[in-house]
């Protein structure tokens, strides 16, 4: 029990003499009745701090953890009892003595309770941008990954599939567009309260997750110091509640399909059209093709595939222990012809109170996965023509170079070179249809391809990733007092990746080339937290304080083996090779040592302030710059609390905020892995040499030192309004921010006679800035129907502001056979920038040198727009053609409950950002073959660039997606008491049921974008097919027993 | 219940501040450089390290340096020796080389020039470090250091005319020295002063797949023969100079042709090849080698493989030219080449892959051999004149042509049969492109053979390409700073 106000000193040690004095000084000495009770929910639950006041004085109390309290007042007195969250009620004391109060929730001003940074924050008192997504429905829905799933969910987080290794890989998280160049620009993930792996995403179960925050704004991820510049998600797992042990089993089944591209769509009778279309008959080459086959290539390689979901889980306890503990069992087989993924999660999560001060908790979750990934790109499938079977048959050995292949057997994979040098014979009529003849023709090289088959490509090799990860921790709290409680924890995850990779005798030409590699990384981080808690309330303020202390560990081990000399495959691991072709191996570390303060302030309950602070010490960077500050402030009004607003019956809530802060980004990605961690020292690195007859070992210096090395840093401002009108049924809140980074961590160019061609320095500027914009609105109520929708919409607007001397740099990526498309860096645009001509018009069949000699094919070249208008083209007609980042993205939700029905469904779209489409340079047959205009009649040949460096592949990448749909009926009480439930609920839910993309975008998935190798934040936009989206649908059940 | 929650925290405390160098974790895979060679071994590592960067990363990427590895695109593809199976293309930075038409961007051109300043950076870590060594060892890591400096600024100053000549190891801030182009007669003096103190520091009791003292004579004298010949600088002093250095190297009797020609490429320098290999005589013939080992990544390499019908870019194959020669000189022992998948194509089969992997071969790059010492002898005697009858130099002559199967020995040759004997002799070993350079040009100059050549493949040969372009990057990274680096004519 608390005493407010003037009588706030009454402690266990002030009370005896404070007492005293107030007995002599007190009005109320007369005449006053101890008043003693309980505050409670409707469900019994203790309220904890609830304000008991004495009406028209500034003299009260508040209840204590078990909800009690005791007040010396009048017998005329009124009590206001007034709780965030519930109606406040008034009592006339009278003469009774002892009250047991219920106090009811209040619908329309909710508490709602966000997990920021190291600790909990009334929604109310937020000031900065922090958005929570309660996990209601979300485990009904068909995703494979807890990263996945957030698609549409957040304001300002934008959720990619990118991925071309297809089922279970990583999506790409942007929380308010890209602010690096070289360095990880995806969010920190913090579980239950220590940073873990990103990679602890695709291995979560979704059912054991409680919430989703997302701290966008920096003053909320300053918290989290040199690694929250991406912003941070914070996921908290369920906990069991006190009560009766409450089971529940989830789980669905369905089936999915490939979302095809119609434009990819080949086949031979459509070229059969098409040639008959313009030449009045078919060329000799494809009536031979069509002779050999016909193959739908989407069928083969988008084969579909079944999903499936059991989870079931225990929660419960009593006042003591509480634990939540559950198994489930995921297994998904992708959309691709080889991707498939399966996983298997425990969990054990125990509180314990071991005495009113002390208490910890314990969380256990292991969870093993296996992904076996789709090892090829669909760029490489779709550069075979649709005649070319997978097998050969006795049909198609006829048509076989005997000459070249006389080995060739039912049951070989096809190659297209098989079918060169063929001689097709004709039988000759005449006008009467009599036989008067025959007519041979050397068809000579058919094939636009030397590759193998692509069913051979894919099958023949097999990717395999095995993980396992546990993710541990054991806390303990204790309290002080009231007002202060310390707590301390040891975050141990662990995640061990087998990777093995087989690449049989049939996957290449040549079966010297089959190799097994097996790839082995471990990653143990060790988090250990110190936070001592402060917190008090007064009648008119209220200071909540966090001090702490974090120290982290990373340790990680990698090793890869590669062995070749296969004579058969029976064995597809490197055991199953004669020699050992290949050892890398590197162990690296890395340490943070943190201190962390954070004090949050409210008077009247109207005016918030909110001022943290973070200081980081990294093993990362250099001496001169090893430790960082990251500091956060802001304010917050509200409005809706002030007495000229009072009893509004337009606007019931209305909050004014403002945050600045500082955070850091120190995930710096560098081809050379042991340098992330080690840049700013000199690095020599053990190698191999050939050395006397033998193999000898050398070290190799592998950089520049850079000691005054430090992290990239982003400062922002982000002012913001909370809104909720007519008894909080519409609630909305605006944000703008704009984080502007520099000192990024950039890997730049120096001369090479200094022996490297690139050092690692910070440098660079980039800005992000938008609006993100939320409202939720009940639109009817009524007993049995009900109606929500929920809107969100975020902008980002990307610019380049700093670029060193490097501004104008143009870069092409790709080298090799696909050169020639270019990205262009330039400070005043966006971070990337597509680059080259702009196409003008086509070229005329009549100049294409053999038109017709890949099914499906189209001219590679096209006429550009001379743009300076000086009658050349080169290379000052090329600009910028595009970017691939999106303006803007938005998602509109509805819910409808009718009776026991319910529905909800989710539009998402995403529109602005192009996407180099380099799929077409395969499809339609650029590769390879002669679709190129003739240099000797195309008139104004000076005019004509390949598509490839023009802006007729880049395509429009915006998409507009019915993400999710969830349509549940959930059982009647009588019917569940029979069968002794307590609830169930029977569901269908789909993902990605419709799925529209630009006009103009030819490929399968605008949103597959390469990632690493040379495609970085400033070469980015490169779609080479990649992976379909799945359409879903499945069914299900969750019960509660 | 309260001691315990004490214990918990004053633990946690202690683990939390107990390492007192917490934020300097111990390294584990790599050793940090800035207290590195310190003594012999660490300095002996350093040595090794040159050679690590000499034989080059066996990859099929260009985010590596190459170096030797990618050698024969800017020399033998830029003589009449060879060309690209499939003729040239504008648009491949690998057929340009046949052309002439080497863009500025070219990035096989980037990754040599990177490659060769990377190798002198590491010898410029010894040579940094070298008062670290101990006195016995001193002058060994200081001729080696020497020796491969001179090496890459012989390659870089051929190549590419005068280059920046960093003579320690430099700063990215330390623009005049990175980018200031060196006159090639003061390249060629610094090579000279380096090849000399190699001579001065190193004996012959090493592996010649490291410098030896015969291998620093060997490159010496083609220096020399360079200087006179290519750079027309005091002509009869510098042949005289290469005559005196051929002559030791041949007076030491520790070199001798092998017997069977194509035994040079297919014994492997050091009498083996893997450690398991029983040991074979050792090649007499090879004076200094860049060694690889097969059948491992790190250590072979690929040209082997890209030279045949299995390469992924089908380069080095034979121009139709060098072929007639073979014919018209009645070669049989010589003949290097052989006729490839596609019709009317013949590969170079020097250096066929001895190895199971085809792209990791372990046969080594041959830099210099007996038989190109006894050449060099018989040009350094022919100095000045177009042909000569000296007997010194028409012996070493004929004992390279009765190797080939040429009994009858001659009695006298001039300027354009020895080059054409170099040219076959040395064919595919990337000697041609260097050896037109000192063809005298009012003979049957470089400029006219390379104008034919370039015709007869459609190509577009001017004086300028006799060196290559200087990286674009380094240029465009050399106008931010006080100096600017000049390219090429041409370019």
């Amino acid at each position: 029990m608390k005493i407010l106000h003037d009588r706030n000193f009454s402690n266990r040690f002030a009370v005896p003499v404070l007492t005293a004095c107030l007995i002599l000084m007190n009005n109320y000495l007369y005449a006053q009745n101890l008043v003693s009770g309980k505050v409670t929910t409707k469900e019994g639950e203790a309220l904890i701090g609830v304000t008991i006041l004495e009406q028209g004085t500034n003299y009260g109390v508040i209840t204590d953890i078990d909800g009690n309290f005791n007040i010396k007042v009048k017998p005329d007195a009124v009590l206001v009892i007034s709780y965030v969250g519930y109606v406040s009620k008034s009592i006339p004391v009278g003469n009774r003595t002892d009250f047991n109060i219920q106090l009811e929730s209040d619908v329309k001003q909710l508490e709602e309770i966000v997990v920021v940074g190291y600790g909990t924050q009334k929604k109310s008192h937020l000031t900065g941008a922090i958005s929570k997504l309660k996990n209601e429905k979300l485990n009904e829905l068909p995703f494979t990954r807890a990263d996945e799933i957030l698609v549409g969910q957040i304001a300002g987080l934008q959720v990619s599939t990118s991925s071309e290794e297809g089922v279970g890989s990583d999506p790409t998280l942007r929380v308010r567009g890209v602010g690096s160049i070289n360095a990880d620009a995806g969010p920190l993930l913090v579980i239950d309260g220590a940073p873990v792996d990103s990679d602890f995403f695709g291995n979560l179960d979704i059912n054991d997750i409680e919430s989703y925050e997302v701290l966008k704004d920096a003053a909320s991820a300053a918290i989290f110091g040199s690694r929250g510049a991406n912003g941070v998600i914070l996921i908290t797992t369920k906990d069991g509640k006190d009560g009766p042990t409450k089971f529940n089993y989830n789980g669905f089944t369905g089936y999915q399909e490939a979302i095809r591209s119609d434009d990819y769509d080949l086949s031979v009778e459509d070229q059969i059209a098409f040639e008959t279309s313009i030449l009045g008959e078919v060329t000799d080459r494809t009536r031979f093709k069509q002779q050999i086959g016909s193959v739908d290539w989407q069928d083969v390689f988008f084969d579909g595939g079944l999903i499936n979901s059991h989870s079931l889980s225990a929660r419960g306890g009593n006042k003591k222990t509480k634990f939540s503990t559950s198994i489930s069992y995921f297994e998904d087989e992708g959309v691709l012809l080889t991707d498939n993924f399966e996983r298997v999660n425990f969990k054990a999560k125990v509180q314990s109170k071991v005495s009113d001060k002390f208490s910890f908790n314990l969380n256990l979750s292991p969870s093993y996965s296996v992904r076996r990934r789709f090892p090829d790109a669909t760029r490489e499938v779709f550069r075979q023509e649709p005649y070319v079977p997978t097998f050969h048959t006795e049909e198609t050995l006829q048509l076989v170079d005997t000459d070249g292949f006389p080995d060739l057997e039912v049951g070989d994979f096809v190659r297209q070179s098989h079918f060169n040098n063929f001689i097709l014979i004709d039988t000759v009529f005449n006008d009467a249809g009599e036989i008067i003849g025959i007519d041979s023709t050397d068809l000579g090289g058919v094939s636009n391809t030397n590759q193998v088959n692509p069913v051979a490509r894919a099958t023949q090799q097999e990717i395999i990733d095995k993980r396992f990860q546990i993710y541990s921790s054991l806390g303990a709290d204790y309290k002080l007092n009231e007002n202060l409680s310390f707590t301390a924890s040891f975050t141990a995850s662990f995640q061990d990746l087998l990777r093995t990779r087989f690449e049989g005798l049939e996957h290449s030409i040549d079966p010297s080339d089959a190799l097994a590699r097996e790839t082995n990384q471990s990653r143990f981080r060790l988090v250990q937290n110190v936070f001592a808690n402060y917190s008090k309330s007064f009648i008119n303020h209220e200071i909540t304080a966090v001090l702490g202390f974090s120290g982290e560990q990373v340790i990680e081990r990698f090793t890869e083996f590669e062995s070749r000399g296969f004579s058969t495959d029976a064995i597809p691991r490197i055991e199953g090779g004669a020699s050992v072709a290949l050892r890398e191996g590197f162990e690296r570390q890395r340490r943070l040592l943190s201190y962390i303060g954070r004090v949050n302030y409210a008077f009247q309950d109207k005016y918030l302030a909110s001022l943290s602070v973070r200081a980081d010490g990294s093993s990362s960077f250099g001496p001169n710059n090893r430790y960082g500050i990251f500091p956060a402030a802001s304010i917050g009004w509200r409005i809706s609390q002030e007495n000229f607003l009072a009893g509004s019956s337009i606007l019931s809530d209305l909050k004014l905020r403002a945050s600045y802060g500082v955070t850091g980004n120190d995930a710096v990605n560098l081809p050379n892995n042991l340098l992330e961690f080690n840049a700013f020292q000199s690095v020599l690195e053990s190698t191999s040499v050939a050395s006397n007859g033998g193999i000898g070992q050398t070290f190799v210096a592998a950089n520049i030192a850079n000691p005054d090395l430090q992290w990239e840093r982003s400062i922002e401002f982000n002012p913001g309004i909370d809104l909720g009108l007519f008894d909080n049924r519409i609630i909305a809140s605006i944000e703008y921010y704009q984080r502007t980074s520099d000192d990024l961590l950039l890997n730049v160019p120096v001369s090479t006679t200094t022996g490297f061609d690139a050092a690692l320095v910070n440098i660079g500027e980039v800005r992000n800035e938008g609006a993100e914009f939320e409202i939720r609105t009940v639109n009817v109520n009524s007993g049995s129907f009900s109606w929500n929708s929920t809107l969100i919409a975020s902008t980002n607007k990307n610019t380049l502001r700093d670029f060193g001397d490097a501004d104008g740099t143009v870069l092409s990526p790709d080298d090799g056979s696909r050169s020639g498309a270019e990205w262009l860096v330039s400070v005043g645009n966006p971070i990337s920038n597509f680059y080259g001509f702009v196409a003008e018009s086509e070229i005329p069949i009549e100049f294409i040198q053999r038109p017709f000699d890949f099914i499906g094919g189209q001219n590679e070249q096209v006429y550009v727009k001379d743009l300076n208008g000086d009658g050349i083209i080169d290379d000052d007609d090329r600009t910028i053609l595009g970017n691939p980042l999106p303006d803007f993205i938005w998602s509109i939700t509805n819910e409808f409950t009718y009776k026991n029905f319910d529905l909800s469904f989710q539009w998402q779209g995403s529109h602005g950002a192009e996407t180099r489409n380099i799929a077409d340079f395969d499809v339609f047959g650029w590769s390879g073959s002669d679709l190129e205009a003739d240099p000797n009649t195309t008139p104004n040949f000076d005019f004509v660039r390949p598509k490839i460096q023009t802006d007729a592949i880049i395509q429009d990448a915006s998409f507009i997606a019915l993400r999710n749909l969830n349509f549940g009926y959930t059982l009647p009480q009588r019917f569940l008491d029979s069968f002794k439930l307590s609830s169930a609920r029977i569901y269908a839910s789909a993902s990605n049921l419709l799925y529209l993309t630009a006009s103009d975008f030819t490929g399968f998935n605008p949103e597959s974008i390469r990632q690493g190798g040379d495609f970085n934040a400033i070469t980015n936009g490169y779609n080479r097919g990649g992976v379909p989206l799945a359409r879903r649908i499945v069914i299900g059940v969750n019960i509660n027993f | 219940m309260k001691a315990f929650s004490k214990i918990l925290f004053v633990t946690t405390l202690i683990l939390t501040f107990s390492c007192g160098d917490a934020l300097e974790p111990e390294p584990v895979s790599f050793v940090t450089g800035d207290s590195f060679f310190s003594n012999d071994a660490e300095l002996e590592n350093g040595v090794l390290a040159m050679y690590e960067g000499l034989q080059g990363t066996n990859t099929p990427q260009f985010n590596e340096p190459r170096a030797t590895q990618i050698e024969f695109y800017l020399t033998e593809m830029r003589s009449d020796n060879t060309q690209s199976r499939n003729g040239g293309s504008l648009d491949s930075d690998f057929q340009q080389f046949e052309l002439y038409e080497v863009d500025v961007q070219n990035f096989v051109v980037r990754n040599y020039y990177e490659s060769m300043y990377n190798i002198i950076f590491r010898a410029h870590l010894v040579l940094d470090n070298i008062e670290n060594a101990s006195d016995r060892r001193r002058e060994e890591f200081e001729g080696q250091a020497r020796f491969v400096r001179a090496y890459s600024y012989f390659q870089l100053v051929r190549l590419f005319g005068p280059v920046p000549m960093p003579l320690r190891v430099i700063a990215p801030e330390e623009a005049e020295i990175a980018f200031t182009r060196v006159d090639a007669p003061m390249v060629y003096q610094q090579i000279v002063q380096d090849l000399k103190a190699a001579i001065d520091n190193l004996d012959d009791s090493g592996s010649r797949t490291m410098a030896t003292r015969s291998a620093a004579q060997a490159l010496l004298a083609k220096v020399y023969l360079t200087i006179a010949g290519a750079e027309n600088i005091e002509p009869i002093a510098n042949y005289d100079s290469a005559r005196i250095l051929c002559e030791d190297i041949i007076n030491s009797g520790q070199f001798a042709l092998m017997d069977n020609y194509f035994d040079v490429f297919n014994s492997e320098v050091n009498g083996r090849e893997d450690p398991d290999d029983e040991e074979l005589a050792p090649n007499t013939e090879v004076i200094f080698a860049i060694e690889y080992v097969r059948n491992n990544p790190l250590t072979s390499q690929n040209y082997s493989r890209e030279w045949g019908d299995f390469g992924f870019r089908f380069a080095n194959f034979t121009t139709e030219d060098i072929r007639n020669a073979y014919f018209e000189r009645g070669e049989t022992e010589r003949v290097a080449f052989a006729e490839s998948n596609s019709p009317g194509a013949f590969f170079v089969t020097k250096y066929l892959p001895n190895s199971s992997i085809l792209e990791q071969a372990g046969n080594d790059w041959i830099v210099l051999r007996y038989a190109d010492v006894l050449l060099m002898y018989a040009e350094s005697i022919l100095s000045i004149n177009t042909s000569t009858g000296d007997l010194r130099a028409v012996d070493a002559y004929n004992e390279v042509r009765e190797r080939a199967g040429f009994d009858v020995p001659a009695f006298a040759f001039t300027e354009d049969e020895l080059f054409e004997e170099r040219r076959i002799e040395l064919a595919f070993e990337n000697q041609r492109f260097f050896d037109l350079l000192r063809i005298d040009e009012n003979q049957n100059s470089a400029e006219l053979i390379l104008s034919t050549h370039s015709v007869e493949v459609g190509g577009n040969f001017a004086r300028t390409d006799l060196l290559l372009p200087i990286p674009q990057n380094e240029i465009n990274l050399s106008l931010g700073t006080s100096t600017i680096l000049e390219q090429n004519n041409g370019y």
